[in-house]
C-alpha cells in the first residue's frame, strides 16, 4: 500500500480547487481538466502570468489559481471585457491582467482566507519571476515594476520586499505613464465599465513604451536575446485556447477545431471478438491461476470494498410498501378481514427497500502494445473491480479494444492499392473484445478475464469508436447510471491511421464521442495509468501501476462512484 | 361542545414584524393557550410573512417550501406567536396513519364498564378551534394521509366522518398551513429521501406557495447575534460572519453535488453557542458540524474551512481518500 504521489496529490488539489470555486461561484458547471478550470465546455483562464500553474507547483499554492478564476467569474462581465480586448499582445496581456488584479481585491471579507491566497499566490510568482533572472532585463524589469506598482496600489499591500530597491528607478521612470490611472484603477474597482477605460489607456500605453524598447534591445541577427525570451514566456502560446478563449467574446475549446467528419477507410475486417474464444482453454486456465495467485498477494478485503460499493451507488426509489405481510406494520385496511377470520395472519405491510443499486458499471481496456507490461497489474484490478461491483449490486462489463494488426493491416495496403487518397479515415481493422458481458456473471467471466494476461493480443488502439460502442453496449442496460471507466496509458493511437489523416485525428474522435456520450448521460471517466488524462476527459482518476494496486486509488475509483458528480460540466 | 371565536383586532404589519409593508394583519386577543412563544431575536423574510399573513388574515391555504433548516415551520410559529393565533404542527412522518389524523373507535370506561366512543384525531380536534394548524413534512406525507386533508383544502373545506354520519365544519379561525422540502416533484438532490411525489390536485388546491430559501447572509448574521448575543463584539461579529460564509459554502457544495451535509442556520447557532462552552473555534466546529460529514467530505471541509477563516483546519490523518 503506498501514499498518494506528487502526480495524485497535484490531481487532488487540483479537483478541491475547483470544488472550491464551484462553492465560491455557486456554479456546478466549473470543473477542472488537467491543470485548467471549466465552465462546461468554456475554458476559465486568464492572461495574468500569475495564475498561470506551472509544473513547480505545490497543493497549496494552487489554492490562489482556483480563487482567482473564481472571482473573475464572479465579477468580470464577459462580454465587456471581450469587446474592450485590445488586439495587440503586449496591451492585450496588461489589459487582461488588470482586469483580474481589479476582480482579486473584490474578495469579500467573509473570504479572509481567499485573500491571503491571493497574496501568497502573487508573492511567489514574483519571488519566482525575479529568482529566475527575469528582472535583470529593461523589458523584464518594466513589465514586473507595472505588476507589482498596479497590485500594490490595489490591494494596499507592500510589494516585495526582496526587490523594492530594484524597481525604485523603473517605478520613478514609469510615474510619468502611470499618471493618474494608477489612482483612476483604485478609485474604480468596483465599477468594470469606469475601470476597464483606464485599464485599456495603461495597458495601450505600456504596450507602446514595449515596442519602443523592444528594437533597442533585440538586435534583428539574433532574435533569441534573453530579454525577449524573458517576455516571450509571459505572453501566452498563440495556441493556447486561453488567449483565443477571450477574443470577440467567444469562448474557443480543444474540441471546436475544424476537422472533417470522422470515417473509417474500410470496416470489412472489423471484429468484435469473445475474448475466452481467442485463447486456448488450457492456457486461459493457466493464467486464471495466475491471477488468482496475483490477487491473493494483495490479500484485498473484498467483502469491505463491496460494502464502500454499495454504500457509494445505491440510490433511492421511492418508497413502496409490500402488503400482506405476516408482520410489519399493522395494514389498517385488513382489520376487518381479521375480525372475519381471527386465523388470518397476513395483516401487516412492510416497506420495500428505500435504496438500490441500478447502475450499470462498465470497464473499458485499452489493449495497446504500452499497456503490456502493466498486464498484470491491470488485471488483477479489473478483476477485482468488476467483482466487488457485481456484489454490491452493480451490472458489469470488462470490454477491451485493440486492432487486428499493426501498422494498418489490410485495409491501409487497399489504400496504398487505390494511390493513397487524401483523408482516408480510419485505417486499421479494430477488435472490440469482451472479456465479461453483463449477461455473464463474475464467475463466468473469470477464465475471460484471465486473457488480459496474453501478450501477444495487445496491439494499437482507436480509442473513439470503442468508446463509442461500450457506451452504446452501457446504454442497452436498463439502470438509472451507466458508468464507463476508459483504463488507458495514453491518446489513441493508430500508426497508418495518423499517418494518412494527421496525428490528432484520432483524439479529436474521441472528443466527439465523449461529448456525444456526456450529453446522453453517461458518466464517463479516464483512469490514466502513471498520468492524467484530463487533455481528453472531464473526469479522470490516476492510477501508479508500478507499484501494483494500492488502497489510494480505490479509495480514489470508490469516490468517483459518487453520484451528483456528473453534474459538473453540464 | 361549544368553542368561543376568539376577538379579533387588526396589528399594523409594519409595528409588528418590523417590515416596509402597509397593511394590517388579523390578529387574536392575547391569552389563548398554545401561542408559541416569540422569539424577539427572528427576523422576517418580507415574502415570506406577507404570505403566512395572507393564510391567517384572509383564510388562505400557505405551503411553504424550502430547504431543511431554512426556518419554514418556525417562520410560520413566529408570525402567529404575534398574531397570538394557537398552533398545532402535526409531522407527517410515515408512521402517522389516517387514523390518527381523523380518529377511531376507542374503548372506554364509562359507569365502570367497557364501551367503544369515537375519540377524534388531530385534524377535527383542531379545525373546531381557533387554531393554525401546521401540517410539517407535507411531502413525505403518504397518499391515503394526503387525500385527508384534500378535503380541508377547499374554500371553508369541511371534513366528512363517515363512520359518524358527521361532516365537522371548521371553525372561522382555524388556518391551516405546510411545509415541505420539495414542490411535490419528488427529490432529486438526493438528500430528501422518502419524500412523495404529491398529486396535483393536491397541490392545486393550495392557494398560496411561498418559497424559502436561506437567509441573506446580513439576515443570518443578526440571528446569531441575536441567539448568541456574547459574540456581539467587533470579533465575535467577525467571527460569525466567516461561520456564515462557511455555511454558505456548505450549501452551495450541496447544491453542486459536492458535499452530503450541509450547514443550516440551526447548525451556525449551534457552533457559535458550542464555541462559548469549548473557548476554541475550531474545536466547537468539529463538534457542531464536522463530525456529521462523511470523511470523505473532510478535506473539502477544510478548504472551505481556510477560505473562511485563513486558517488551516486540522484533519485527522485517516480522512485523506477514505470514505468508509
Amino acid at each position: 500500500m503506498t501514499t498518494a504521489t506528487p502526480l495524485r496529490r497535484l490531481h487532488r488539489a487540483h479537483e478541491l480547487g475547483a470544488a472550491v470555486a464551484r462553492a465560491l461561484t455557486d456554479d456546478p458547471s466549473i470543473h477542472h481538466r488537467q491543470q485548467t478550470l471549466y465552465r462546461g465546455e468554456q475554458r476559465l483562464a486568464s492572461l495574468a502570468p500569475h495564475i498561470r500553474p506551472d509544473a513547480h507547483d505545490q497543493a497549496h499554492s494552487l489554492r490562489g489559481v482556483a480563487d482567482s478564476l473564481a472571482l473573475r467569474r464572479l465579477h468580470t462581465r464577459r462580454a465587456l471585457h471581450a469587446n474592450r480586448l485590445p488586439e495587440e499582445p503586449v496591451a492585450r496581456l496588461f489589459f487582461d491582467w488588470l482586469e483580474l488584479l481589479r476582480t482579486e481585491t473584490l474578495a469579500g471579507s467573509q473570504w479572509p482566507g481567499v485573500r491571503q491566497n491571493l497574496r501568497t499566490r502573487f508573492e511567489r510568482w514574483s519571488a519566482g519571476y525575479h529568482h529566475h533572472g527575469h528582472t535583470r532585463s529593461e523589458l523584464g524589469l518594466l513589465v514586473y515594476t507595472v505588476a507589482q506598482m498596479v497590485w500594490s496600489r490595489l490591494n494596499g499591500w507592500p510589494v516585495l520586499e526582496e526587490t523594492e530597491d530594484l524597481i525604485e528607478s523603473t517605478r520613478a521612470g514609469i510615474a510619468p505613464l502611470m499618471g493618474g490611472l494608477l489612482q483612476t484603477l483604485k478609485r474604480s474597482v468596483a465599477d468594470q465599465d469606469r475601470y476597464g477605460l483606464a485599464a485599456l489607456e495603461l495597458a495601450e500605453r505600456i504596450g507602446l513604451t514595449i515596442k519602443e524598447l523592444r528594437p533597442a534591445t533585440s538586435r534583428p541577427s539574433n532574435a533569441e536575446t534573453p530579454e525577449l525570451q524573458d517576455f516571450a514566456l509571459l505572453l501566452p502560446d498563440s495556441n493556447d485556447p486561453s488567449d483565443g478563449g477571450l477574443r470577440h467574446g467567444q469562448e474557443r475549446t480543444a474540441q471546436d477545431a475544424q476537422h472533417s467528419p470522422y470515417r473509417i477507410f474500410d470496416r470489412s475486417g472489423d471484429k468484435e471478438e469473445q475474448m475466452a474464444d481467442l485463447v486456448r482453454a488450457p492456457l486461459l486456465r493457466q493464467l486464471r491461476e495466475q491471477l488468482d495467485q496475483n490477487i491473493a498477494a494483495y490479500g484485498l478485503p473484498l467483502p469491505r470494498l463491496v460494502a464502500r460499493m454499495r454504500k457509494m451507488l445505491r440510490q433511492p426509489v421511492r418508497e413502496q410498501w409490500q402488503y400482506g405481510q405476516t408482520d410489519g406494520l399493522v395494514d389498517g385496511r385488513r382489520l376487518a378481514q381479521l375480525i372475519c377470520s381471527p386465523q388470518e395472519r397476513r395483516l401487516f405491510k412492510q416497506v420495500d427497500e428505500p435504496l438500490r443499486n441500478q447502475c450499470a458499471v462498465t470497464f473499458l481496456l485499452d489493449c495497446s502494445g504500452s499497456m503490456k507490461d502493466q498486464a498484470q497489474t491491470l488485471a488483477v484490478m479489473v478483476d477485482v473491480l468488476a467483482r466487488a461491483l457485481e456484489r454490491s449490486g452493480a451490472q458489469t462489463e470488462v470490454l477491451g479494444f485493440s486492432t487486428q494488426t499493426w501498422n494498418g493491416g489490410r485495409p491501409y495496403r487497399r489504400w496504398l492499392a487505390r494511390g493513397k487518397p487524401a483523408q482516408p479515415g480510419r485505417l486499421n481493422e479494430t477488435s472490440h473484445r469482451i472479456f465479461k458481458a453483463a449477461s455473464s456473471t463474475w464467475r463466468q467471466a473469470r477464465p475471460a478475464i484471465a486473457a488480459l494476461l496474453k501478450q501477444d493480443l495487445y496491439r494499437e488502439g482507436v480509442d473513439g469508436e470503442a468508446l463509442a460502442w461500450a457506451c452504446q453496449r452501457s446504454l442497452a442496460l436498463t439502470a438509472k447510471r451507466h458508468l464507463v471507466y476508459v483504463i488507458s496509458d495514453a491518446s489513441p493511437m493508430d500508426s497508418a491511421t495518423a499517418l494518412a489523416n494527421g496525428p490528432d485525428y484520432l483524439d479529436q474522435h474521441l472528443l466527439q464521442v465523449l461529448r456525444v456520450y456526456e450529453r446522453q448521460g453517461v458518466e464517463i471517466t479516464g483512469i490514466g495509468l502513471g498520468l492524467d488524462l484530463g487533455a481528453l476527459y472531464r473526469h479522470t482518476l490516476v492510477a501508479h501501476m508500478e507499484k501494483g494496486l494500492d488502497q489510494q486509488f480505490l479509495d480514489d475509483f470508490i469516490a468517483s462512484l459518487a453520484p451528483g458528480r456528473a453534474r459538473h460540466g453540464r | 361542545m361549544t368553542i368561543t371565536t376568539l376577538p379579533e383586532h387588526l396589528l399594523s404589519i409594519r409595528d409588528t414584524f418590523g417590515l416596509s409593508l402597509d397593511g394590517q394583519a388579523l390578529a387574536l386577543q392575547a391569552g389563548a393557550t398554545q401561542v408559541p412563544a416569540a422569539d424577539p431575536a427572528y427576523r422576517f423574510n418580507p415574502e415570506v410573512t406577507q404570505a403566512i399573513l395572507a393564510g391567517f388574515t384572509h383564510n388562505r391555504r400557505v405551503l411553504v417550501q424550502g430547504r431543511h433548516g431554512t426556518g419554514k415551520s418556525t417562520h410560520i410559529e413566529q408570525v402567529a406567536a404575534r398574531l397570538n393565533w394557537p398552533c398545532l404542527r402535526v409531522n407527517l412522518d410515515g408512521h402517522l396513519s389516517r387514523l390518527d389524523l381523523v380518529g377511531k373507535d376507542t374503548i372506554q370506561i364509562q359507569d365502570g364498564l367497557q364501551v367503544t366512543g369515537f375519540q377524534e384525531g388531530l385534524i377535527p380536534w383542531a379545525m373546531q378551534r381557533p387554531m393554525a394548524l401546521i401540517l410539517d413534512e407535507y411531502d413525505a406525507g403518504r397518499p391515503d394521509i394526503l387525500f385527508v386533508v384534500q378535503q380541508l383544502l377547499e374554500p371553508d373545506g369541511g371534513l366528512t366522518l363517515m363512520d359518524q354520519n358527521r361532516v365537522i365544519r371548521p371553525h372561522p379561525q382555524f388556518r391551516i398551513f405546510a411545509t415541505a422540502n420539495t414542490l411535490g416533484l419528488g427529490d432529486t438532490s438526493g438528500l430528501y429521501h422518502g419524500t412523495q411525489l404529491l398529486n396535483h390536485a393536491q397541490l392545486d388546491r393550495w392557494n398560496v406557495v411561498a418559497r424559502l430559501d436561506y437567509l441573506l447572509a446580513e439576515q443570518e448574521m443578526e440571528i446569531v447575534l441575536a441567539r448568541v448575543p456574547d459574540k456581539n463584539t467587533p470579533t465575535g461579529r467577525e467571527q460569525v460572519q466567516a461561520m456564515v460564509a462557511l455555511a454558505a459554502l456548505t450549501r452551495h457544495g450541496f447544491a453542486c453535488g459536492d458535499l452530503s451535509t450541509l450547514m443550516s442556520p440551526r447548525t451556525v447557532i449551534t457552533w457559535a453557542q458550542n464555541h462559548a462552552i469549548f473557548h476554541d473555534l475550531e474545536l466547537a466546529f468539529r463538534l457542531s458540524f464536522l463530525n456529521k460529514c462523511d470523511l470523505s467530505e473532510h478535506p473539502l471541509i477544510a478548504e472551505y474551512y481556510q477560505r473562511c477563516f485563513g486558517t488551516e483546519l486540522t484533519l485527522e490523518p485517516l480522512a485523506a481518500g477514505q470514505t468508509a
